[in-house]
């Protein structure tokens, strides 16, 4: 697949030295939907400003559709931005503010309002037309936003927190419609936000982001299975960490001896045996078991298995919380389904293992 | 418009009060409008007293009968006819209007640059406040030291002339500077500058960047975002500013005293003339013709765009 869009060794430093954005590489397929998710503060924003071409970049190189664009302002880049407060012009109809970059252009009358037309119907908003945008509300506000920039016919949509200023249930709807739209579209979209569900939930492949430099690109689901950094672990799902040195490599597989036994993941890279490192463990992945069948989990779970005995516990609707409490004195949360693990198995003080396959564990470099 | 708005916000806040209160001891249902009524009596009677009685007695006294040395309440309209028959008065009217529009498009074409560069391109709020600032520096001075100033600058031997003359630009000294309309002129422009750049600047600032932002991503070049976005966002500044501006400089006559050499009579200056020599009633006509003149600049000013809205 053609490359849309190409970041190689971006670097943004503020006029006051501190540098914003450090050696940001990502190649994004056409039609690909790409979201930036991080903390606030960790330059997703001005890399999505760098590649919409508010911000000056201090090194590397943007290019779009193989053509170096670093020098072009925003008017002349294909690309339209959504802004997180909408940034609609608040003295002018619906209408007239989705056809403005078509004016600007100046494409003709017919085919201007044809186009407009057209716009309106996909994103349901011919009822407003020729309402004055202020005082709509943020979901149609969040629409009219959406239509302006995708009239004009970018290569490449970019969307600052798009969805940050609607409510919960507001923001689902309107993430059913953006993925809807981008697939039908085959538009680019790269998508800023600092908000996992939002992340995971459309985008194609996550870049996560931590102080300017980028953690991990992959899948939604690699974020969850294959966590590449410390930060990426902590930052998506809900993660076990043990820290350890690695013992031996057999294949994929990774053993680790930390104070809690020798422990087994698997990793993306070789290690040397002595090597420090870390073992993440999904909690999803965490299975529980009765103390006495030890022998019998033991060999199903590559030798993953630790005991801890049951702390604080409550029924939450379909689920128990558990507060599981390790030789080492350290306490664990964990999650039971009701229907899983019927009856009132975990009783407070009781004994219980923890176990989960060396496949669903991560090993990473320390 | 400030005080109707102040108002609203009044009677918000004592409504919110009584409905706390509504459940320990339900007070009378219209409470919160009568705590608003007794909050807005004392400007209403102020008003009253100081406002509209004496424009009523203007009014009122505008058809007494003017004699030489007195005047009596009997109602006659020789005062509106002398007004209107005669062409020293009718003169001052037209030439108060020229005035008025003269230095409303010069602190327009002077201010709006100005508050464009304080408004939008000064990113930093302090460095804003700061410049604003600056523009009120002037009025740390007396009116008159101000409108005094003007004549050691632009008179024959002023300093304009003599520099003027000592890089050899002109030979002659300019005489039309001072005594002028253009004195007079140039002088308004300075003192009520800045109650245009005030608002404008107001406006311009509360324009959010990521606007013009947009409208750069949409392709639109600088003088296209001004004309179709910021020209209009900046409107209803543009509009107080004109009020400010019209209100002030309608009712200007230390200025030109000052500054024409009596050569430009404005119906400030019939009017201070006419109180001077006890000519009440007829002072009263030429207050009464303002009035209405500066009502209609408000009310005109007020149809271009809709502050309640815009603000």
């Amino acid at each position: 697949m053609q490359s849309d869009l190409e970041l190689i060794k971006v670097g943004k430093v503020y006029d006051n030295g501190t540098p914003a954005v450090v050696d940001f590489d990502l190649t994004v397929a056409r039609g690909e939907f790409i979201a930036f998710l991080g903390p606030s503060g960790c330059g997703k924003t001005t890399t999505l400003r760098m590649i919409g071409g508010f911000e000056a970049i201090s090194a590397g190189d943007i290019r779009i559709r193989g053509q170096r664009i670093n020098d072009l302002p925003p008017e002349r880049r294909p690309t339209s931005m959504i802004f997180q407060s909408y940034a609609l012009f608040p003295h002018m109809t619906v209408r007239r503010n989705i056809s403005y970059g078509l004016e600007v252009k100046r494409v003709p009358k017919v085919e201007r309002d044809a186009k407009v037309d057209r716009m309106l119907a996909t994103l349901g908003l011919e009822d407003i037309a020729d309402r004055r945008v202020n005082n709509l509300s943020g979901g149609q506000r969040q629409r009219i936003a959406l239509a302006r920039g995708l009239v004009v016919e970018p290569e490449i949509l970019l969307l600052d927190e798009p969805l940050g200023a609607l409510d919960a249930n507001l923001r689902r709807t309107i993430q059913n419609e953006l993925k809807i739209l981008q697939k039908t579209l085959g538009i680019t979209f790269v998508f800023v936000t600092h908000a996992q569900s939002e992340a995971l939930s459309l985008s194609d492949r996550v870049v996560v982001m931590n102080q300017g430099r980028i953690e991990q690109v992959s899948t939604p689901l690699a974020l969850y299975t294959r966590p590449a950094t410390l930060f990426v672990a902590q930052f998506i799902g809900n993660n076990i960490i043990f820290d350890g040195a690695v013992t031996m490599t057999q294949g994929t597989n990774v053993r680790v001896k930390t104070p809690l036994g020798l422990l087994t993941g698997s990793a993306n890279e070789n290690f040397e045996a002595g090597r420090l490192a870390k073992i993440i463990v999904p909690t999803e992945a965490v299975q529980l078991h009765q103390a006495n069948k030890r022998d019998e989990v033991l060999v199903r779970n590559d030798g993953n298995a630790i005991s801890a005995v049951v702390g604080r516990s409550s029924v939450v609707g379909h689920v128990q919380r558990l507060s599981v409490d390790l030789p080492t004195g350290r306490a664990l949360s964990l999650e039971a389904h009701v229907d899983k693990y019927p009856g009132d198995q975990f009783q407070r003080g009781g004994e219980v293992l923890l176990t989960w396959p060396a496949a669903a564990a991560t090993v990473i470099a320390a | 418009m400030v005080a109707t708005r102040d108002e609203s916000e009044m009677t918000t806040t004592t409504t919110t009060i009584a409905a706390e209160n509504a459940h320990v001891d339900p007070p009378p249902r219209n409470n919160g409008a009568r705590v608003a009524y007794w909050l807005i009596a004392p400007g209403v009677v102020w008003m009253g007293l100081f406002l509209v009685l004496p424009m009523l007695m203007i009014v009122y006294v505008s058809f007494w009968t003017q004699t030489t040395f007195k005047i009596e309440p009997i109602l006659t309209t020789k005062s509106w006819v002398t007004f209107f028959a005669s062409d020293t008065y009718l003169g001052a009217l037209g030439t108060t209007v020229r005035i008025w529009l003269t230095v409303l498009a010069t602190t327009l074409l002077v201010g709006y640059p100005s508050a464009l560069f304080v408004g939008l391109f000064v990113k930093n709020k302090t460095i804003q406040t700061v410049l604003l600032t600056l523009c009120v520096i002037p009025f740390w001075t007396s009116f008159l030291i101000r409108v005094l100033a003007w004549r050691p600058m632009l008179g024959k031997e002023g300093a304009i002339n003599l520099i003027l003359m000592k890089f050899g630009i002109i030979t002659q000294p300019i005489e039309a500077l001072l005594f002028s309309d253009l004195s007079v002129v140039i002088g308004m422009t300075q003192i009520y500058c800045v109650f245009m750049v005030g608002p404008i600047a107001f406006m311009l600032a509360r324009i959010d960047p990521n606007i013009i932002e947009a409208a750069r991503d949409l392709g639109a070049g600088f003088w296209r975002i001004f004309r179709t976005i910021i020209l209009p966002l900046s409107m209803p500044g543009v509009v107080v500013g004109a009020i400010f501006v019209s209100v002030m400089v309608l009712g200007e006559f230390a200025t030109s005293a000052a500054l024409s050499g009596r050569k430009v009579n404005l119906l400030g200056n019939i009017i201070v003339t006419q109180v001077g020599s006890l000519k009440w009633a007829f002072a009263a006509v030429a207050g009464v013709i303002l009035t209405i003149v500066i009502g209609a600049v408000v009310a005109g000013l007020l149809r271009i765009v809709d502050l309640r809205n815009e603000l």
